[in-house]
């Protein structure tokens, strides 16, 4: 046994609104720089729908992940030899199309249009090459089920499920799917990297671009099944989610969780054993990749695996903070989170809450009591669309382990409208999905209530040993091109004019006149400073 | 003239935006609806045939941002933001109030609101001396609810004061007149102190009084006094000290003060006297809102209940003490005997079907639809939607949902330019064809506004855009009534509100070579 410790993620769905507060302040913090324009650490996708980049899901077009080869787990994209053979022309390398093209306005227009006897208006121009432009794709262009059958029909799980799914008004279900990277316990990204420029953190799990060491191979691009590893096409260097890790070593919540409105992210410590990773991801079937990975996780409050957990040198504090959990709670305890995608075998450590909203809304809309025990147990069996997608999402599937989370988020319901109302407790309730009263409350707490301390429960990291000197001072985010680069001093206290010229090498996107290209490409010949 | 401070008018909030462009601004518009015929015209109101045009000498904005209001002004000043200025910040949807602090100062030539409406008072003020100087005006306000007005029309009979042998009486059959003195040169120093009416008269929030003495002598000493001896509030940061302190929510001597009215008209059993004893002790100061968000207390002027242990309900103090409705029975009731109601059978609620109704002219190329427009789950009005981060997460510019029978009856695929025809005006938008929409009805987003994306419409050679565009005001008889218990005026409350509902609209897929 070799014990770890990672941070993971757990989300709970059914709070979703989409609002997309994640998305923009992530963007903010990390992705508002030239060659990044087309970038979103964290989107949110609705579901059903193709997702971001379109149809990332289909794994047969991108060959992202890993596949038992022989009983081996190898890469889709293919052995060593043959990711060399396509180390020049990656026909499994997302096209800009495939995200979207970035656009901006004309905001000038606004402004300095001549006099004339009808308003002036800021039309759309490309942000990659200056000209006017038209709309047609976005990184959440079908939102709301916009874009309507035609475009569902190109959501992977959808076309993955045996049931027709009747995509009419009065039939129409949906829900929000906020994603970042899963930061795995068998990344893929890492795997396929020529210059082993991506790496998974030994002290919390978070997986990183060593921007020293990229090659801009685009190799982790193609290897990551959830398109979760972007190309900075102005570094010409990969950038993916960092799990905010300066904010996560000073022991605060990521920008994504912090900024929830909904409450609908936990943050947490899982222990587990990394000898048994291997193993749990080469499990022949699909469907036990769920439950070898919960196999993987280690109980904090066993002393043996406290103990051990100690010998491999993780500090005291990460495994106090390992029994407080919320992640742990929700995945381990109640068993009401599950991983997005476990078929493909990289172990993903951001898991969800499965969303019992479009069973409960199914059943007010056909005039049932949406509330009621009875309805709500018999609808999560009869109503099989939603949750053999849900299953499609998130147990290679399996039905079963959507029906049991979704039961005990039923039986919360339940439990808690009868106290709500003074009525009478019924034991039942709980025991029929395994639980008692007390657990009854306890998730109750964790997320219908989901105070900031319980669901952010993120210790410190600090390296072990004497700091040595650094030889540079700064920070390590201020990388040329990275997102502690301001464009200068003076631009950042500037007013937001349209005219004004772009800080040397820089564009900004935000402030970009729509025409200028300096700073929007890498110069053709590398300069001496990189 | 009209001064629109960080509000949403042109292009946005304004039903029936092409009807203000044309009466209000002069400027031009897309309405193609003629004059009502002769038979239609009111016959006691003067018709005039030819309607105003451009009524509006000036159109002045302030705001911190481009917004069509800000395109269509005369005149724009720079305002600050909400991290520019000390202010105070409390809804009815949360139990807080807290305070804006600047986190810089405005910067360029922004101003906040309060020095650029104290500027404005004391250059008015100046150029007033010998020209203005002091007037008298007839002021004429609504029979308003929690007044004697509210009972001036018992029996929920109106006498007509048109008629032979029914005199007119202000206050009964007309609306309260009163005199008023301008004096148009003080205007700036009584902006900036607070003046001796709230003693004088007292403060009535609701049908009840109270007279905040200690709160003016606690802000003359707080703030100083100016040369007649009213406290100055000359100072952002003096006004909110002034809010806070009376506030029976953050003064809990006042509300004290009311519950004991209302306890001596409701009854010792009610409760009321203790619950003002409850909060009594209670004081918010501005510093304490700047410190973290201050829950706010319960008092008179809000009917619910208010403590650390109680978030706000509405009518929880109507429930729990027995303090009547502002009815006309002292209860909730749904049944409305006015003479007008019954007129119009509206006695109880009732549905009533759109004016014109949805034809199906299936020519192939256009369907007529409901159209709605329902507020967005991304903005406040035109604001946060038009910010380019927004927009990429969207569509990139205004769009029209409809069903996929709709579009596929006009030919239109998800995304195509599509425009909207009806007698108000036009708007073109990409159309976004989704399953969630039923057949017959079409909604396009609250105020996405014409600043991005809004090409010529085909139809008119115009600029095409807004959802107000396909809307205008219809003003229902029965929100003139008043002077009868809860049928009377309260700003915000009730009174003739603009209903732009039940539109209707034809749309087409527009040629999809746009020009802008």
């Amino acid at each position: 046994m070799r014990v770890m410790a990672q941070v993971a993620m757990v989300m709970n769905l059914d709070k979703c609104i989409g609002c997309h507060t994640c998305s923009v302040t992530c963007k903010q913090t990390w992705t508002n720089r030239s060659g990044t324009e087309y970038v979103w650490f964290n989107n949110v996708e609705t579901r059903p729908g193709r997702g971001y980049p379109r149809g990332y899901e289909d794994q047969e077009k991108w060959r992202g992940g890993w596949e038992l080869r022989h009983g081996r787990l190898v890469p889709r994209t293919g052995g060593r030899a043959r990711r060399l053979a396509r180390l020049f022309a990656n026909p499994e390398l997302p096209a800009l199309d495939d995200y979207y093209q970035p656009w901006t306005y004309d905001y000038d227009e606004l402004l300095s249009a001549p006099l004339g006897d009808d308003v002036p208006t800021a039309r759309p121009r490309s942000l990659t090459d200056g000209r006017p432009t038209a709309v047609t794709w976005g990184p959440n262009w079908d939102d709301d089920l916009g874009g309507g059958p035609e475009h569902l029909a190109g959501d992977p799980v959808l076309r993955a499920m045996n049931d027709t799914v009747r995509l009419e008004y009065e039939r129409a279900f949906m829900f929000h799917l906020p994603r970042i990277c899963e930061h795995c316990l068998n990344p893929s990204c890492v795997a396929v990297c020529p210059s082993g420029a991506l790496y998974k953190r030994i002290e919390d799990g978070i997986v990183l671009v060593d921007q020293d060491r990229c090659r801009g191979w685009r190799m982790c691009v193609s290897g990551c099944p959830y398109k979760k590893v972007y190309f900075n096409h102005r570094t010409g260097k990969a950038e993916k989610c960092t799990f905010c890790y300066p904010r996560v070593e000073a022991g605060e919540p990521t920008v994504c969780s912090e900024t929830c409105v909904g409450r609908l992210r936990y943050l947490g410590v899982m222990l587990y054993d990394a000898d048994r990773v291997g193993e749990a991801a080469a499990v022949p079937g699909e469907k036990d990749l769920y439950p070898a990975q919960l196999g993987c996780f280690l109980d904090p409050d066993d002393p043996e695996i406290a103990r051990a957990a100690e010998e491999s040198g993780i500090p005291h504090d990460w495994i106090t903070a390992a029994r407080r959990s919320p992640v742990r709670a929700l995945i381990s305890t109640y068993r009401l989170a599950l991983p997005l995608h476990p078929e493909y075998r990289t172990l993903p450590m951001v898991w969800y809450v499965p969303p019992l909203s479009p069973v409960v809304d199914a059943l007010s809309g056909s005039g049932h009591d949406g509330e009621d025990p009875a309805n709500l147990f018999a609808a999560i069996d009869a109503l099989r669309i939603p949750v053999e997608y849900l299953a499609g999402l998130f147990t290679a599937g399996d039905p079963a382990p959507v029906e049991a989370a979704l039961c005990r988020l039923a039986a919360m319901r339940s439990h808690m409208r009868r106290v709500n109302l003074g009525e009478p407790q019924d034991p039942r309730i709980a025991a029929s999905v395994g639980l008692d009263e007390r657990s009854m409350h306890a998730m109750y707490r964790l997320l219908a209530l989901a105070k900031y301390e319980e669901r952010y429960v993120v210790p410190t990291t600090y390296a072990a040993g004497s700091p040595e000197p650094q030889p540079v001072s700064g920070c390590s985010l201020d990388a040329e091109g990275g997102p502690g680069m301001l464009p200068d001093e003076e631009a950042f206290h500037a007013p937001p004019s349209a005219l004004r010229e772009p800080a040397a090498g820089r564009a900004n996107l935000l402030t970009w006149n729509g025409r200028d290209t300096a700073g929007l490409f890498p110069p053709r010949r590398r300069g001496t400073s990189r | 003239m009209l001064t629109v401070w960080r509000a949403n008018l042109i292009g946005s909030s304004a039903k029936g935006n092409e009807f203000f462009l044309r009466h209000l601004l002069g400027a031009g518009d897309n309405a193609t609806a003629e004059e009502a015929p002769p038979a239609a015209r009111p016959r006691d109101v003067r018709w005039r045939p030819e309607a105003p045009r451009g009524k509006l000498d000036l159109l002045l904005a302030l705001d911190f941002r481009m917004t069509s209001t800000t395109l269509f002004a005369d005149l724009v000043l720079p305002a600050a933001t909400w991290y520019e200025k000390h202010d105070l910040s409390s809804t009815d949807m949360h139990p807080y109030v807290h305070a804006f602090s600047p986190a810089i100062d405005p910067p360029w030539q922004a101003r906040t609101d309060f020095e650029t409406f104290h500027a404005l008072a004391e250059k008015f003020s100046e150029l007033a001396k010998g020209r203005l100087d002091t007037a008298y005006d007839l002021v004429a306000t609504a029979l308003q609810h929690d007044t004697p007005g509210e009972t001036a029309q018992p029996g929920g009979r109106v006498p007509d004061c048109r008629a032979p042998d029914t005199p007119a009486r202000p206050g009964r059959n007309l609306p309260v007149l009163t005199l008023v003195e301008r004096d148009y040169t003080a205007v700036a120093d009584r902006l900036a102190a607070l003046g001796p009416l709230c003693e004088e008269a007292g403060m009535t929030v609701k049908g009840v009084t109270v007279r905040p003495g200690p709160e003016v002598r606690w802000l003359a000493e707080r703030c100083g006094t100016d040369a007649a001896g009213r406290p100055r509030l000359d100072t952002d940061v003096k006004l909110c000290e002034a809010i806070l302190a009376l506030s029976g929510t953050t003064n809990g001597r006042l509300a004290a003060e009311g519950f004991d009215a209302l306890a001596r008209r409701c009854g010792p059993a009610t409760g009321l006297r203790e619950l003002g004893t409850e909060v009594a002790g209670r004081r918010v100061v501005f510093s304490d809102t700047q410190e973290r968000p201050v829950q706010v207390g319960s008092s008179f002027e809000w009917s619910g209940k208010e403590a650390h242990d109680r978030r706000y309900a509405p009518f929880t103090v109507n429930t729990e003490h027995r303090k009547p409705w502002h009815t006309l029975t002292g209860r909730q009731h749904f049944y409305l005997d006015h003479d007008w109601m019954a007129e119009l059978g509206e006695q109880l609620p009732v549905y009533r079907p759109p004016l014109s109704s949805p034809g199906g002219d299936a020519d192939g190329r256009s369907v007529t639809v409901r159209y709605l427009t329902p507020h967005s789950k991304w903005s406040i009005h035109s604001e946060y939607q038009e910010n380019l981060l927004m927009q990429t997460l969207a569509r990139g510019g205004p769009v029209i949902w409809m069903s996929v029978e709709d579009a596929a009856a006009i030919g239109a695929a998800d995304n195509d330019w599509i425009e909207a025809v009806n007698p108000n005006g036009v708007v073109v938008a990409r159309a976004v064809v989704s399953h969630r929409m039923p057949p017959g009805t079409v909604f396009m987003y609250h105020v996405q506004e014409r600043l991005v994306n809004v090409p010529k419409s085909h139809a008119t050679g115009r600029r095409g855009g807004v959802h107000n565009a396909l809307t205008r005001l219809l003003v229902k008889p029965t929100h003139l009534i008043g002077g009868y218990g809860q049928l009377s005026f309260a700003p915000n409350y009730y009174g003739p509100t603009g209903n732009q509902r039940d539109a209707v609209t034809t749309i087409r897929r527009r040629p999809q070579n746009v020009e802008y």
